[in-house]
């Protein structure tokens, strides 16, 4: 899977100076009342998703990726979750919309598509029943006519005969056939935004690349954008344009595809590269492990993990997002080392080769900070010695079993 | 099951593309599978007919009459409550089964795995239906006393074919006590059952559905009756109002839904909790639609386990009171002619034994059923 790119999804730039992303989402945080206290799962997270692009949100299991995910459309359950800051689809706050007013827009405008199709088809239904009931969750259509809409939608999600298959049990459908009937639910409602979390981690690796070319192929069909979320940079090269990283609840480093493989700025997104099979470590984790949930260390919150660790990363709170500054080398159009002061710099990422250090562009918006290569780390901080990140460091730590991700 | 992707979607799915003529729609139309309005109106037919028959027969027959004229069967009011629960069976059981061939196919194929449970099935099949039309084929035990016949054994023990299991001490034919038995158990099983998973269910359903307040007061209430002795209760209404059939099988039904109410309860609260539910929610869909369409589907697998399980424990209580002596004294429970023939244990031992073989076998054969059924429905 791994430097699979190119022709996959289209890499889209809608211009970026639009009035309004089509989801905003500032500064979330939602938290979980457990009996073991307090589990920030989603720690002041802002990123945008503009219309028509995929968003990659990367990071382990338990990093708050599908948190932040379930968050847009309040499908955390609360209590005993808690949710604050703000979503904005459309302009339209979602943290603070009805509950009414969020099942109009969940499926309709901001679908869903789950990671285990084994278990997110209800198994004494059949597929076109359960396709054509989400239909007529936003439609008022008789049975008949959601049923045709069901085996058009399952058509479309390249379900081989159709008409057939949606009498079809799901028990009766392989794994990747019943991503498919999901994609095809997950259709029904015409959303704007598709929520993807982890659609093919339950998959074989060739059926992984078969749902992720019809996701990109609906994805350009339909215009919709896509919230991609997966621990696999696999994937993430092979379907984003822009990535969002996130560890302990927190975005380590937000950059376009491309400016991240090339460069990464942040030594965690570093440590997720080396374990790409082929990227010098053998296998697959990082030594260590996530932080207590409830009770996370101060400062930086990777620091313990971190082979750059200096003593001030353990002092301070958590570091901000700062501009990831370019390696000196690198043509620029002379800008200055911040992103957020080149609002007019949009030239196309090329489809660069993984690990070229070709494009250095930086996509920018007037703000600056979620679409440009930022990333959460002192080093990349006003004061600091960016170069220190550049000390060769060797990833290729002594595995201990199972420290698993 | 991610591996044994079918060799269509490699191949032809890439070229399917979108194109609308490859659908045959008036296949479409023909299998689409929905409740037909017309099962919904036969249903409404069958009950009021149901009802209609009642009220001649009550209102209108002589009390002696009998309701069925051609076969003389004067229907009694347990049997009018079978008649009913039979009806529903069919409507709810039998018919959606039918519908769904290729669900219950699939059902049919996993219930098979489970050789005991085949055998047992047939074995109940023929107990349903010996004991649904076999008292219109042999006449009532009490008709056919002949002393001069009395104690004859059964036909594998020296006795002769006119009386294949043998007699009683009345000269009763043990095959007709056995069939009128059969009868007996059917309706005990069946009508408490029906009863009991009722209420069961709605009273779990309500408490998962409302949560909070209502859940609290409901599942106390089931704690309260699960430790209440509705034994004792039985038999101090047997005590001041005679022992009846209907009365034990409406104790039985009214009292002994506690256990279906706490496992439809749990069972809903679980199923809230699975993928499909939530994307269900993820798809806009509201608590009740997620209700109607994915917590009742589901939860009836287990329904109709604790139901197959249930009948057993109704049939083998009634025995266990007729066998007391506090059965009803006109119909022939196994219970009760297996309590006759105690005494005669030593010089005809099968007078007890027969019957005792039938009621073993039976909730043996349900308890194996129920087993299968479980396994096949809710495969977890
Ligand atoms: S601030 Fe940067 S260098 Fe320090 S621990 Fe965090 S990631 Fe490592």
């Amino acid at each position: 899977m791994q430097s699979t790119h190119g022709d996959s999804m289209s890499r889209r730039h809608t211009t970026t100076d639009q009035a309004e992303p089509l989801l905003r989402i500032t500064d979330l945080r939602t938290q979980f009342d457990t009996d073991d206290g307090v589990v920030r799962a989603v720690d002041g997270v802002s990123f945008e998703v503009n219309a028509g692009e995929t968003v990659c949100l990367v990071g382990e299991s338990g990093s708050g990726k599908t948190v932040t995910a379930e968050s847009i459309t309040r499908l955390v359950e609360c209590p005993p979750g808690e949710i604050t800051g703000r979503i904005e689809f459309r302009g339209e706050n979602l943290t603070t919309a009805s509950a009414a007013r969020l099942r109009e827009i969940r499926g309709a405008e901001i679908a869903h598509v789950f990671q285990n199709p084994q278990d997110a088809l209800n198994p004494v239904i059949s597929v076109g029943k359960q396709v054509a009931e989400t239909v007529r969750i936003h439609e008022d259509v008789s049975e008949r006519a959601a049923r045709k809409r069901a085996i058009d939608l399952l058509d479309r999600a390249e379900v081989p005969d159709p008409a057939t298959t949606a009498d079809a049990y799901p028990h009766e459908l392989s794994g990747g056939m019943k991503q498919r009937v999901l994609v095809a639910a997950a259709l029904a409602g015409d959303p704007d935004l598709l929520v993807a979390d982890e659609p093919t981690t339950a998959l074989d690796v060739t059926i992984q690349a078969q749902i992720l070319d019809l996701l990109a192929d609906l994805q350009r069909e339909m215009g919709m954008a896509v919230l991609f979320i997966t621990h696999d940079l696999g994937v993430v090269a092979r379907v984003a344009d822009r990535v969002v990283v996130l560890y302990a609840g927190k975005v380590m480093e937000s950059a376009p595809v491309d400016s991240l493989f090339a460069d990464p700025g942040h030594p965690y997104t570093r440590a997720l590269l080396a374990c790409l099979p082929g990227r010098g470590r053998e296998s697959g984790s990082i030594p260590g492990d996530l932080p207590s949930p409830t009770d996370p260390p101060t400062g930086c919150r990777f620091a313990p993990r971190c082979p750059f660790a200096v003593e001030a990363c353990t002092t301070d709170s958590h570091p901000s997002l700062y501009p990831v500054a370019q390696e000196p080398d690198t043509d620029r159009d002379g800008a200055g080392t911040t992103a957020g002061d080149s609002p007019d710099v949009s030239t196309p990422l090329s489809a660069a080769p993984l690990d070229g250090a070709a494009s250095r562009d930086l996509e920018t918006t007037g703000d600056g900070v979620n679409t440009a290569h930022v990333a959460a780390c002192i080093f990349h901080g006003p004061d600091r010695d960016a170069a220190h990140l550049d000390r060769e460091v060797s990833w290729t730590v002594a595995e201990p079993d199972g420290g698993g991700r | 099951m991610a591996g044994d992707e079918p060799a269509p979607d490699v191949g032809t799915a890439r070229t399917a593309g979108t194109g609308f003529e490859r659908i045959d729609w008036t296949a479409v139309d023909d299998a689409d599978s929905t409740v037909p309005p017309a099962a919904v109106a036969a249903e409404a037919l069958v009950f009021f007919s149901l009802v209609a028959a009642f009220v001649y027969d009550y209102v209108i027959l002589a009390n002696e009459a009998p309701t069925v004229g051609v076969v003389g069967w004067d229907v009694t009011g347990v049997e009018w409550l079978l008649v009913v629960v039979l009806a529903i069976g069919v409507f709810h059981a039998a018919l959606p089964l039918a519908r769904n061939r290729r669900l219950t196919a699939y059902y049919w194929r996993q219930f098979q795995k489970n050789r005991a449970a085949v055998v047992s099935l047939g074995f109940l099949g023929f107990v349903f239906l010996v004991g649904l039309v076999g008292p219109l084929i042999w006449t009532a035990p009490n008709e056919a006393i002949d002393y001069a016949a009395a104690y004859q054994p059964p036909v594998f023990a020296g006795g002769s074919w006119a009386y294949a299991l043998g007699t009683d001490a009345q000269g009763r034919p043990l095959w007709h006590l056995i069939v009128y038995g059969m009868r007996v158990s059917l309706e005990v099983g069946l009508i408490s059952m029906v009863f009991a998973i009722s209420i069961g269910t709605v009273v779990g359903t309500a408490a998962a559905y409302f949560g909070g307040y209502v859940d609290e007061v409901l599942m106390r209430y089931v704690d309260l009756q699960q430790t209440f002795p509705v034994f004792i209760l039985l038999l101090l209404l047997i005590y001041l109002y005679g022992a009846s059939l209907l009365l034990i099988i409406a104790l039985y039904g009214l009292f002994s839904w506690e256990g279906t109410a706490r496992l439809v309860r749990s069972e809903a609260l679980q199923r809230g909790e699975e993928a499909y539910v939530r994307a269900a929610e993820a798809a806009g869909a509201g608590r009740w639609w997620t209700i109607r369409r994915h917590l009742i589907p589901n939860v009836s697998s287990t329904v109709i386990t604790a139901a197959t399980l249930s009948i057993p424990v109704f049939i083998l209580g009634e025995a266990s009171l007729s066998f007391l002596g506090f059965g009803d004294p006109d119909v022939f429970s196994w219970g009760r002619t297996i309590s006759a023939g105690r005494s005669d244990l030593p010089n005809a031992p099968w007078i007890s034994t027969i019957p005792g073989l039938f009621l073993f076998l039976t909730v043996l054969a349900f308890n194996f059923v129920g087993d299968a059924l479980r396994d096949a429905i809710d495969p977890r």
